[in-house]
């Protein structure tokens, strides 16, 4: 359990104690064990009266985190708020994971009633969507389904805030909530959010939330866009490297044209295959569901995958041909 | 310059049309089926944004037969309501549906193969 200390722009140590909670008594350390007397922004600082080698490791990951990714973090922490950042970049790992049902292991048996929950609330919605069809005859059946639809797509979207909720009532309960502490929530308040003081609990908390900061990027008003494989940022480091970014821009683009086009038709062509099979009950739709999703999801990282390589080979071939037209 | 290469150069530049074309029908066709009142309940379940679009190339590119089936299946919400399309939409519709369904039913499956081609018998 470590806590890390991230300000945005160069902060005299003097005055965060009034800032983010810190005691005059926590000590702060850069990753290398020195003790800074201004923060520099956006690296990590380690707070503590003492720390342990363990806790040194755990911020490793956001020492090593390039400066985008980093004002990204800063970004996210100030609209979301810090534990709620942590905990969402939790629950992402696990959707990412393309392993992510193996590694649940030995906590499935806890796991096991939530993932029931929110199941549970997927088949009241898409039993809501099944009955529409019906509903739509009977005369003011279309309004009643149509609520029926909506409360049951609230419900779906409650249980997914639960997920991230549970998440963070550890948290919550060490630091006390703002609300019940008026002198906590003056200090947020008036922090702006310039600093973000993180709690992890682990290293593997650290990676999720690096790698969460390095495909989110912050819009503002709590517009964050998910780049799940981070092309953009390949090919701006292609750009500062002074490569061919062209060619690396043209080698994405078609990667990940390719991949979204093959993987709308195999969730459309699941689909269809689902439908002229027999009709069949409703677990073995979510069952058959996932599967299309993984099958898209493998057949689109084949493709996008091969189309990249073969966009690598064809670049000058085809920036030659259209010289040629020229000439 | 191999054959493989050739093959690879036609499927990027077919990729190339789909996605133009996606865009050229979303608005011609399916942004008038959005507005009119008779039709923006039928376009099917909208997975991810745009979704319907394809809903609507599916409905009105597929031959009746087929489209029958979705409809009397227990998940025809998710499809796009085909009877209903094929009432409000003129022939130009069609044939822009239709060229685009089968453009992108075609770099997606020479896509899968090429790919699996490259993965299990060449590197």
């Amino acid at each position: 359990m470590a806590t890390a200390l991230m300000c945005e722009k160069p902060t005299a140590v003097s005055s965060l104690n009034h800032r983010c909670d810190l005691q005059s008594t926590e000590s702060i350390q850069t990753v290398t064990c020195e003790i800074p007397t201004t923060l520099s922004p956006y690296t990590p600082y380690l707070v503590g009266d003492y720390s342990r080698p363990q806790d040194r490791g755990i911020i490793n990951p956001l020492a090593s985190m390039p400066q985008s990714s980093a004002k990204n973090l800063m970004g996210l922490v100030s609209e979301f708020g810090e534990d709620k950042t942590v905990a969402i970049a939790q629950v992402m790992s696990g959707l990412s994971n393309p392993y992510s049902t193996a590694g649940m292991g030995a906590a499935t048996s806890v796991y096991g009633g939530r993932v029931t929950g929110f199941v549970g609330a997927v088949k009241a919605y898409e039993a809501a969507l099944k009955q529409h069809k019906q509903a739509i005859s009977y005369p003011g059946g279309r309004q009643m389904s149509k609520v029926r639809i909506q409360r049951a797509h609230q419900k779906m979207v409650k249980q997914f805030n639960l997920e991230v909720e549970l998440a963070t009532a550890g948290k919550k309960i060490r630091k006390g909530h703002p609300l019940m502490n008026a002198t906590r929530a003056r200090h947020i308040a008036e922090s702006g959010r310039t600093v973000a003081k993180l709690e992890l609990i682990s290293q593997l908390e650290a990676q999720n939330l690096v790698n969460f900061s390095k495909y989110t990027q912050h819009l503002g008003n709590g517009l964050a866009v998910i780049d799940f494989t981070g092309r953009v940022g390949s090919i701006h480091n292609t750009y500062k490297a002074g490569g061919n970014w062209e060619k690396k821009m043209f080698i994405e683009a078609s990667g990940f044209a390719a991949g979204a086009v093959m993987g709308s038709l195999a969730v459309k062509g699941g689909l269809a295959l689902l439908t002229l099979a027999t009709p069949m009950g409703w677990i073995f739709l979510i069952s058959a569901g996932i599967a299309i999703t993984a099958a898209a999801a493998g057949a689109s990282m084949v493709v996008d995958h091969q189309a990249k390589k073969a966009a690598d080979r064809l670049y000058d071939p085809i920036l030659d041909w259209i010289n040629s037209l020229w000439n | 310059m191999e054959l493989v290469d050739y093959l690879w150069g036609i499927v990027l530049f077919a990729l190339f049309l789909t996605c133009i074309l996606f865009v050229t029908f979303g608005q011609i066709t399916v942004r008038k089926l959005r507005k009119n009142t008779t039709t923006k309940e039928s376009l099917g379940v909208e997975f991810a944004s745009g979704w319907d679009i394809l809903n609507v190339a599916e409905a009105l590119a597929l031959p009746k037969v087929i489209t029958d089936r979705f409809e009397g299946s227990p998940i025809s919400v998710m499809f796009a309501s085909a009877d209903v399309l094929r009432k409000n939409t003129n022939t130009f519709d069609k044939v822009l549906a239709a060229l685009f369904f089968w453009l992108f039913v075609f770099t997606g499956v020479s896509l899968l193969v090429l790919s699996l081609y490259m993965t299990l018998f060449v590197d």
